[in-house]
């Protein structure tokens, strides 16, 4: 559905894209995770072809998204936290502008979404709070029922109420969509992506689909007989690793089960206690991101 | 989709778009209560301070429907969704159109129709104005706020331009003259600165296309705005279009080509200097006999053989160089206009003088040193048309060429007022020469004749301030001190008319005039 390949966007001397390859698989929820600044509204914008790539490539429903055309656009839905509507419509007027541009555009689905997410119809666009101003783009997004939906940082500034009722709004209609959503908050996205990439400084770290991802970390707590110490180099893929007193803490990022005591052996002697567990999506971002500042993810 | 996108700006700018044709209305009722002479004051204050307002308006509504629809940024919702660019583009186009000129045009016909004028006249001209004010102001503002994303940035980028655009230009007058306008700009206010206007009007549809195209299919904003600046340096630059090549352009469009053929003009020592006719002051005596400051004037008598019956000959520029007996050439510069005209067969050769002001340090080297003086004339032929007499006092008649005239005697009464206006183009910057005189019908006696040519050459008309074209000229029969008197004087006026003559261009030309050697001293007005 969205594949980039070797993406570059440099701004002046900075680079906002480096080297960024990934892929979104149809029917997917890809979150595209990053703290602000990653990069994460510069991917999207070159997507939509809102800005244009200075090296590589995007394709996006297979097509190189500088060449994205309004038959494309017609099927992909766009949310963004900074989407310039114009304000001086209503929300009635601006729906209304709006129908036209698409031959699969939902009344019923229009209108059910007006009910739920409780909009003034007669409010000028510019009156409305942030908030609203969100679920106005995310119903000016679904009523032609996209194959694809891109939201960029759609919970910024929401408060727990109006997030919960744009989740529903989104949930209740995702249906066979792949979207893609870009979050710098982890737990906004628990529970809604089945995929994940990890943005830091431009570049994508990792991306993986979320069952693989929490299956694979676990923090494990190693207790050792008194006197015993580590007799090895650890191996790399185990991150933030510490002792503390006769215990030695670590993030195992290949979890396996069935090797882990045998790894453990390997390095240090004396172990009494292996406890390993399964750790946050949060907990999982921050090793990852604390490596990677490291230099060892 | 067009249709979509028309309701949608419609419904955001109906506002500002009525206010801004209820002040063309505004302004053209204005001009049509004021009728021929402005005389009602405050109207001429309120016509003052609302046509910047009408320009100012126009400029923010353009600036307004563009940007309901910015194409600078990343934030427009616009750009998420399946509009198709050239839809865009072509709405944006036609819809400033309709805002902007639509409500100009409709004024300029009501002023036409209104003052008596028939449709097809008053349309040539609306649509004619409508284009120029399409190609001078409106294209180039819809381009330039294509390149700007909001309001603010587009009136500080708009000073900011203007500024530039004010500081290139002084420079350019200070680095190539000293403000010397007629060497930096040689046709600005001649017949043929409607070439430089056109070259003018050619690259702004060039550039207006290559931005907005640039910007609606390509979004290149920063390429679109070095553009834009390149753009802007070439039409400035067509203001310095030399004389030669937009004169030679002229001669072309000639409507009678080598009619004038057969016009010379010679030295004519014989005329004598100088002298200020007794009697009656010609308007521009003093002028004609005292140069300008820091300069001499020099008379050079000239006999121009060769010119038809009923006709004008005008100098549009006069080139003149002086060159000392060592063949170093001393000074050049342009002669002031000069124009002759002979009426009925009976006159032979006509007598003028060229004026040249010469620099008073040149003046000083050459006066009595034998200088040889060459003129390069480019020069148009004008045969008179058709007359129209009209009653001196209480005229009101409608005139081909000069329009809708009235006349009346001024409040000092010395002089019989003539006053026309006419949709499109008349005497005053147009391509009608006019002469007039007062007579007596019965006796046939004269008062001198005002000549009316302020040539404007152009295939089109275009003003920028009303579809309405003034004329006034004043036929004096009384001097207020006494010093002159009048062959129809006051107490004539019942029996009298004005004779007006117009006359049009058959050939443009040019030729040079040698005169080998002279002494300047010689021709020193006396």
């Amino acid at each position: 559905m969205i594949q980039t390949n070797k993406l570059w966007k440099r701004f002046g001397r900075i680079d906002a894209l480096r080297d960024l390859s990934f892929s979104v698989p149809e029917g997917s929820a890809f979150a595209l995770i990053g703290a602000n600044g990653a990069g994460k509204t510069t991917v999207i914008k070159v997507l939509m072809n809102i800005l244009e790539p200075s090296q590589g490539s995007a394709t996006v429903l297979g097509v190189d998204s500088r060449k994205i055309s309004p038959h494309e656009l017609k099927q992909i839905g766009y949310v963004s936290e900074n989407q310039d509507m114009p304000a001086r419509l209503t929300v009635a007027e601006y729906i209304a502008y709006l129908r036209p541009f698409y031959a699969h555009w939902d009344r019923q689905l229009e209108a059910a979404m007006l009910r739920q997410l409780r909009l003034p119809l007669e409010r000028k666009i510019g009156d409305l709070s942030h908030g609203m101003r969100l679920k106005m783009a995310l119903l000016c997004a679904l009523p032609y029922r996209p194959k694809l939906l891109i939201l960029d940082e759609p919970f910024s500034g929401l408060d727990p109420l109006v997030r919960d009722e744009f989740m529903e709004g989104l949930l209740l209609q995702a249906g066979e969509m792949t979207i893609l959503v870009s979050s710098h908050e982890l737990g906004e996205i628990d529970g809604v992506a089945t995929h994940v990439g990890f943005l830091d400084e431009g570049k994508l770290l990792f991306q993986e689909s979320m069952s693989d991802l929490t299956a694979r970390f676990r923090e494990v707590y190693v207790t050792l007989e008194s006197g015993q110490s580590e007799r090895g180099e650890f191996p790399n893929d185990w991150l933030h690793v510490r002792s503390e007193g006769n215990v030695l803490r670590f993030v195992d990022s290949r979890f396996s089960e069935e090797a882990l005591g045998e790894r453990i052996r390997s390095v240090v002697n004396g172990v009494r206690i292996v406890d390993t567990q399964p750790m946050a999506l949060r907990s999982i971002f921050t090793t990852l991101a604390r490596a990677a500042r490291n230099g060892s993810a | 989709m067009i249709w979509h996108i028309v309701k949608k700006d419609w419904k955001l700018s109906w506002l500002m778009i009525t206010g801004v044709a209820a002040i063309h209305w505004a302004i053209a009722a204005i001009e049509f209560k004021s009728g021929f002479l402005s005389l009602n004051q405050s109207l001429v204050q309120l016509r003052l301070l609302l046509d910047p307002i009408a320009v100012m308006g126009s400029a923010l509504l353009i600036a307004m429907i563009i940007q309901q629809d910015a194409i600078p940024g990343v934030r427009q919702d616009w750009l998420a969704r399946p509009i198709q660019r050239w839809h865009l583009l072509l709405e944006k186009v036609l819809f400033v159109v309709v805002a902007v000129q639509v409500p100009i045009l409709a004024a300029d016909i009501f002023l036409g129709l209104a003052n008596g004028f028939p449709l097809r006249q008053t349309l040539a001209a609306a649509l004619s104005r409508e284009a120029f004010v399409l190609l001078s102001f409106t294209l180039p503002i819809l381009a330039f706020t294509s390149l700007t994303r909001n309001m603010p940035e587009a009136i500080v980028s708009a000073v900011i331009a203007l500024f530039a655009w004010a500081m290139l230009m002084q420079t350019v007058f200070v680095a190539a003259g000293g403000g010397d306008f007629e060497r930096v700009e040689p046709t600005l206010r001649s017949g043929v600165a409607w070439v430089g206007e056109s070259l003018k009007f050619a690259l702004v549809l060039l550039g207006a296309s290559t931005v907005l195209g640039l910007q609606y299919f390509r979004r290149k904003t920063m390429l679109s705005r070095c553009l834009a600046v390149v753009f802007l340096l070439l039409m400035l630059s067509t203001s310095f279009l030399p004389w030669k090549p937009a004169f030679a352009m002229q001669e072309r469009l000639s409507p009678n080509p080598a009619s004038g053929g057969a016009t010379v003009l010679a030295f004519n020592p014989g005329a004598g200097r100088f002298h200020s006719p007794s009697g009656i002051i010609p308007s521009n005596e003093n002028t004609r006999r005292y140069g300008n400051e820091g300069k001499v004037a020099v008379h050079v008598p000239l006999q121009i053989a060769g010119l038809p019956t009923d006709s004008v000959l005008l100098a549009d520029r006069s080139e003149v160089c002086l060159i000392s007996a060592g063949g170093k050439t001393e000074y050049c510069g342009t002669g002031e206009d000069m124009h002759v005209y002979k009426e009925g067969p009976d006159f032979g050769e006509v007598q003028t003088y060229q004026k040249i002001e010469v620099p008073v340090a040149v003046y000083r080297r050459l006066r009595d040193q034998p200088t040889r003086v060459e003129i390069n004339y480019s020069l148009t032929q004008w045969q008179l048309g058709r007359s129209y007499a009209m009653p001196a006092v209480g005229g009101d008649q409608r005139i081909p060429g000069l329009g809708w005239c009235k006349t009346k005697v001024n409040d000092d009464e010395t002089v019989v007022e003539l006053s026309c206006m006419q949709p499109g183009k008349g005497p005053h910057c147009g391509n009608v020469c006019a002469t007039g005189f007062l007579e007596n019908a019965t006796s046939g006696r004269r008062n001198p004749e005002y000549f009316a040519c302020e040539p404007n050459y152009s295939p089109y008309f275009g003003d920028f301030d009303s579809v309405m074209t003034h004329f006034n000229a004043g036929l004096r029969f009384r001097d207020a001190l006494g010093q002159a008197h009048f062959p129809v004087d006051g107490s004539q006026l019942a029996q009298s008319r004005i004779v007006n003559r117009l006359y049009q261009p058959t050939d443009h030309f040019t030729t040079r005039l040698v005169i080998p050697q002279i002494m300047l001293q010689e021709w020193e007005a006396q």
